[in-house]
């Protein structure tokens, strides 16, 4: 029994792509930042994105991917001051 | 002028305590964008008896800037830098000012706000908010950034908060009214939102919790 149970574990834990992305749970994992605010719809000119409380720097969008269970928030600016 | 330093400082001790009166007193805050936020920002700080200013904005006060701004009739024409540097020298004339009218990009935040403690960015266009917002997080991580967004329109003023985004990254506003939306901006609702960002300046200052 604790064997199957420990597949199940084991499957659950492989098909689990999701981070957390403006506290909803995401199925965005392995993907790239730039991949995943270009389908989410957001203009990176106006963002700054966290990730488990450090900054994601710019430059990086393109290389760096998204991590399970990753905490993430884009931070998005509008007008006015 | 009809008081000394030494009178200032005791009024701003009587109400402040001599603690976090030397805190303040010592702290330097650069403040990136002299308008609505900006010059509200500023005059809260120089107010609450803060020792240095750097205030940084690239253009002229406008006869449309006097409905939220703190500048007045007779400085239409003049670099909002000096013109607002004149003002808080009228109110508060120990405050150390240095005042720079250039537009703020990649090349020029290092060195323009390299002496301050705290950054406030306090622009109206989102692209720059965002500019220099990920900017100090990236390359100055020794800095906090207090930041806005959204601040236009009648809504409710309540709507207007202070979030903790990272330890150094706080951000005011109710992250949703965009001015560039058509929406304008009301004074009232804009200084709501400078007095945010200025309250959470003085409490990292005084080493106080923000939220």
């Amino acid at each position: 029994m604790s064997r199957h149970i420990g597949r199940l574990v084991l499957f659950l834990r492989e098909v689990d792509n999701t981070a957390v992305i403006n506290g909803e749970k995401v199925d965005a994992a392995g993907k790239t930042f730039e991949s995943y605010l270009s389908q989410a719809g957001f203009d990176t000119k106006r963002i700054a994105v966290i990730r488990n409380d450090d900054i994601v720097p710019k430059c990086e969008y393109s290389t760096c991917t998204i991590d399970e269970d990753d905490v993430i928030e884009v931070v998005s600016f509008v007008g006015g001051g | 002028m009809n008081f000394t330093r030494e009178e200032w400082e005791r009024c701003l001790i009587a109400r402040h305590g001599s603690g976090t009166h030397l805190k303040l007193q010592s702290a330097c805050v650069a403040v990136c964008g002299l308008g609505g936020m900006g010059s509200n920002v500023a005059y809260a700080l120089s107010r609450a008896g803060i020792g240095k200013l750097i205030l940084i904005d690239c253009d002229r006060v406008d006869l449309s800037n006097l409905h939220r701004q703190q500048y007045k009739a007779c400085q239409i024409g003049q670099t909002k830098a000096a013109a607002l540097s004149e003002n808080i020298k009228e109110i508060a004339p120990f405050v150390e000012i240095a005042s720079h009218t250039v537009r703020m990009d990649e090349s020029n935040i290092k060195p323009l706000c390299e002496e301050a403690d705290i950054i406030c960015e306090a622009f109206d266009n989102a692209q720059s908010k965002a500019m220099l917002v990920n900017f100090v997080l990236s390359y100055m991580p020794d800095k906090y950034i207090i930041a806005s967004s959204g601040m236009a329109g009648f809504e409710s003023a309540n709507l207007i908060k202070t979030r903790k985004i990272t330890d150094r990254f706080y951000l005011c506003g109710d992250g949703k009214t965009d001015v560039d939306s058509g929406t304008g901006l009301i004074s009232s609702r804009v200084t709501v939102c400078a007095a945010h960002a200025a309250h959470a300046i003085i409490c990292l200052i005084a080493g106080k919790p923000v939220i």
